[in-house]
């Protein structure tokens, strides 16, 4: 009778049918590209006799940390503003998920401008600069209304008045980027609202209704239902919104990638600059991992 | 003082609708703030620039600047084209995320870690680094300029942000209760059967989510299809390339460039590339409101 194989091993076999493309995908379409690019940055590519990749062994990345002044710096860099930024997001947009998951008038028409930073974060919206000629017409002076700087009276009133008070000043200091970067974390808390909404919704009413008859407390409720049960969803949260802060085209790391890369043509240098950047973000990456493993409520264990 | 119970919790009801109120209020006035701005500028004249004693409202009402966009987008064939585009790819990518984060979630097989470290990787790595190479993979296969190749790429989940739409839903299946489809196997249903009479349903909250992802994702990017479809004329290849066109055009016609209409027509252009993704929002957004109270599911 062992022909059929036992029930478990039956479903193993479904899950390869379902993740069927995605294999075929990865190795074809995503490893193999990965690799080549790998290969080149351990060398440097010639375009003499079509495409060629001449082995220079690792001085590329012996090039990116003892000779480059620029890239270690810009590295840091890097570190220093997830660090400032993420945490800000995380929060902002899990409050907003929660205040538009509740009922009251007027839900749509802040349901749709919290979805605006959908849009406006992604694709050519990002590239896209605000014409300085035009914003003239709205905004007196020098200001750009896409990095926000339309704000800077009230900056100014914030800043004194946080160093003024008797913080310290690193706290100080992490409040004043928070305030001054409110339009750039809002523009980038867009995909997390949605995704906290969504998984706000799909928490059974019927927990809540349970919890009601044994008298509990909203403040209860959130801290015994409602984290649990989206917490798979923070978990995706957290990880997209350090790889995207990582990630985003327009810090200062991956401008330089790029302009060596398209400008410079230093193949090479930028693509072994990738993948050390690559494995600090993997770094984080699993640090998040490790550190959430156990506070994360999964209901299939 | 003493308040009466009713009385007490009308107070504090009419609190947290205050909170909500101002709160919202106030960060929705950061977002809308810009987009405002750019809305008062598309219906300005060119005199309005000039004019220092024009803020934010115009004196002179004029919307030749989206008469000037809607030609120069070749505005209606390119919506069209981008709609068809949106829907493959959107659809595409949106099966794949399900059906790959259902069996990664579901199914213990050798070689699922592996798969969600190649997940996690994809998001990671910059889809600048490996367009190369999987151009020149395409131009073999002589699908370049043929919508297979951006079908294929998300089919597989390999495609524009796939990775985070297959880690969304792979989360979201982790995080149902297994109950539910081992009573249907026990039913007698097939792991197939399961996935589409017990799991979908449950996920409509999610699958909006990502279908709405894409969507945008999709609508806005210039990147992934000026590599796979060199030739497209979507919507953000021919905003971009407004001002270019626009410019040849005055110059040649007058002998003069002006550099002030060219970016009044680029300003109107970028709210009608916005302008369909909201009205498809403002459709999709009851899926999210609806939620699994309604699907008969109860965890």
């Amino acid at each position: 009778m062992k022909t059929k194989g036992s029930l478990v091993s039956r479903r193993q076999k479904y899950g390869y049918v379902f993740v069927l493309p995605y294999i075929l995908g990865i190795l074809f379409l995503f490893l193999t590209p990965i690799v080549q690019s790998l290969m080149i940055s351990f060398g440097e590519v010639s375009t003499e006799k079509g495409f060629d990749i001449i082995v220079k062994g690792i001085q590329n990345y012996h090039h990116a940390f003892r000779v480059d002044p620029r890239y270690v710096p810009l590295l840091l860099e890097s570190i220093g503003s997830m660090f400032a930024t993420v945490p800000i997001i995380l929060v902002v947009s899990f409050i907003v998920a929660l205040l538009l998951k509740r009922d009251f008038k007027g839900r749509l028409v802040f349901r749709c401008i919290f979805f605006l930073p959908v849009i406006i974060a992604s694709g050519i919206m990002k590239t896209l600069e605000f014409d300085d000629i035009l914003s003239s017409a709205i905004v007196p002076g020098q200001t750009n209304l896409v990095t926000g700087e339309v704000l800077t009276t009230s900056q100014q009133v914030v800043t004194e008045l946080l160093l003024n008070s008797n913080l310290s000043p690193a706290v100080s200091n992490y409040i004043i980027t928070g305030i001054t970067n409110i339009l750039n974390v809002l523009n980038e808390s867009g995909i997390q609202i949605l995704i906290f909404l969504a998984a706000l919704q799909t928490i059974s009413p019927s927990l809540y209704e349970a919890s009601a008859i044994e008298g509990a407390t909203g403040w209860e409720n959130f801290w015994k239902i409602t984290l649990p049960m989206i917490s798979p969803h923070i978990l995706v949260v957290v990880v997209y919104t350090i790889i995207n802060s990582f990630v985003d085209p327009n810090t200062n790391i991956m401008l330089y990638i790029r302009e060596l890369t398209y400008e410079k043509f230093m193949f090479g240098y930028s693509a072994a600059m990738s993948w050390i950047y690559f494995l600090v973000i993997s770094i984080f990456v699993a640090l998040t991992f490790l550190i959430t493993r156990p506070l994360i409520f999964y209901r299939d264990k | 003082m003493m308040l009466s119970p009713k009385l007490k919790s009308k107070c504090q009801r009419f609190i947290s609708k205050a909170v909500i109120y101002i709160l919202l209020s106030c960060l929705g006035f950061v977002i809308i703030y810009p987009l405002f701005g750019r809305v008062m500028l598309s219906i300005m004249d060119e005199y309005d620039l000039y004019d220092d004693t024009v803020r934010f409202f115009t004196r002179r009402l004029n919307f030749g600047n989206y008469s000037l966009a809607i030609h120069y987008m070749n505005y209606w064939d390119s919506l069209f084209k981008t709609v068809i585009y949106v829907l493959t790819a959107g659809i595409c990518q949106l099966f794949s995320s399900v059906v790959i984060g259902y069996g990664m979630a579901r199914f213990k097989f050798f070689g699922n870690r592996l798969l969600f470290m190649f997940l996690l990787l994809s998001l990671i790595v910059p889809p600048h680094l490996i367009s190369l190479p999987l151009y020149l993979q395409f131009q073999q296969l002589k699908l370049l300029d043929n919508i297979f190749s951006i079908a294929i790429l998300c089919l597989t989940g390999v495609g524009l942000k796939s990775g985070l739409l297959i880690f969304i839903m792979q989360q979201y299946f982790r995080g149902f209760p297994k109950e539910l489809e081992e009573s249907a196997m026990i039913d007698g249903a097939g792991p197939i059967r399961t996935f589409f009479s017990i799991a979908l349903p449950s996920a409509v909250p999610m699958i909006a989510t990502v279908f709405l992802f894409s969507v945008v994702w999709n609508w806005t990017d210039n990147f992934y299809t000026s590599t796979f479809l060199p030739g497209n004329t979507f919507l953000p290849r021919m905003l971009l390339g407004i001002k270019g066109v626009l410019q040849f055009d005055q110059q040649t016609r007058y002998g003069v460039f002006n550099l002030v209409i060219s970016s009044l027509a680029e300003n109107a252009g970028v709210l009608l590339l916005i302008i369909p993704l909201i009205i498809i929002f403002i459709v999709a957004q009851r899926y999210f409101v609806e939620s699994i109270e309604n699907t008969g599911i109860v965890g």
